[in-house]
């Protein structure tokens, strides 16, 4: 069932089973957005929880068909801005999240793996923090660089520009490339 | 490479070009080894990104929608024929309440059987003037005064429930 097909739905019948399902669908990759924006995952799940919360009030006006996902999206980030703006600066220990996966015939080619994703996820996190923005919406949650324009209240130009300076500083901090 | 084309690449990577731009991106691409490395490591930079990890869910969908429930409450919802309901009943209390209050007043002045109107022309013809020509009773103005204010306490009462 599509996001709008759901939401349609949870309209119609008020029943939350519908919302849970459309919620669940983004907590994963939206709490990892926003551990990755603050660097703190209890920061993170309030945000994530106060974003849920402002949607689920927001859903009688909601609009735009097919567009769930960017919607959801910027009131996340702007819950997280909000925050960055409450405590002042970003906390400084970046927040690395770990795969889960443990059980694999390769061993060791599974330890080169984790190895170079934290070496991805420590690149990031080093990033300016309206580069990393880009990046993680672009890479992780897929978004395309019209919507994070939106997102962010900047020009796509602007936001085009960030991803190729973002590239060009992960290139230089992973040089030699990912196995 | 200069900007245009490196945006250009950026848009093509993304998958948010028109069909005349995408052709145009892939010319650059056949032309310029330049773009082509370029292009190379956003692919690169894709798959490797697809490999980082998503925190496990920790139900937070749930406690949003429960904590939302609490903090909300049952909210009931009035449709627009309960609306129009209501006005109706309102209206209805209103003329009842005025009907109550303000009794359909004999006027003394204008004289209605035939027996008076025999006596007013007599009168008139007499004298030159009308006997029951006076001043509206005031007590009928006291009564329709009394009904006005309590029409208006009951509205105001009524808009306050």
């Amino acid at each position: 069932m599509s996001d709008s097909e759901l939401i349609r739905i949870y309209l119609e019948t008020k029943e939350v089973e519908h919302l849970r399902v459309l919620f669940e669908r983004y907590e994963s990759q939206l709490l990892g957005y926003l551990i990755r924006i603050l660097n703190h995952r209890q920061d993170a799940e309030d945000a994530l929880q106060e974003a849920f919360c402002k949607a689920i009030r927001g859903l009688p006006n909601y609009k735009e068909t097919n567009q769930f996902k960017a919607w959801i999206h910027r009131i996340a980030h702007n819950e997280a801005m909000n925050l960055i703006r409450k405590r002042g600066r970003i906390r400084e220990e970046p927040e690395i999240l770990e795969n889960a996966e443990a059980e694999g015939s390769d061993v060791s080619a599974q330890l080169i793996r984790q190895e170079d994703q934290q070496l991805l996820e420590q690149a990031i996190a080093r990033l300016p923090e309206a580069e990393r923005r880009v990046v993680l919406m672009r890479l992780k949650s897929d978004l395309p660089f019209k919507e994070i324009a939106q997102i962010e209240s900047c020009s796509i130009n602007t936001v085009l520009g960030r991803m190729h300076n973002a590239k060009t500083r992960l290139r230089a901090q992973l040089k030699g490339g990912l196995a | 490479m200069n900007p245009e084309e490196r945006e250009l690449l950026l848009l093509f990577w993304s998958g948010e070009l028109d069909e005349p731009e995408n052709q145009r991106a892939r010319e650059l691409l056949q032309r310029s080894p330049e773009a082509q490395a370029y292009f190379e490591e956003l692919k690169e930079l894709e798959a490797a990104a697809a490999s980082l990890a998503d925190p496990p869910r920790r139900g937070i969908a749930g406690r949003s929608i429960d904590s939302f429930k609490v903090e909300s409450g049952p909210r009931r919802r009035i449709s627009v024929a309960h609306l129009i309901g209501i006005a109706a009943a309102s209206a209805i209390l209103v003329l009842a309440a005025a009907k109550l209050f303000v009794k359909p007043v004999r006027d003394p002045v204008r004289p209605e059987t035939r027996e008076e109107i025999s006596v007013v022309a007599d009168s008139k013809r007499k004298t030159g003037f009308e006997v029951f020509d006076v001043e509206p009773d005031s007590d009928v103005r006291i009564r329709l005064e009394a009904a006005r204010e309590r029409i208006r306490l009951l509205r105001s009462r009524m808009i306050k429930s």
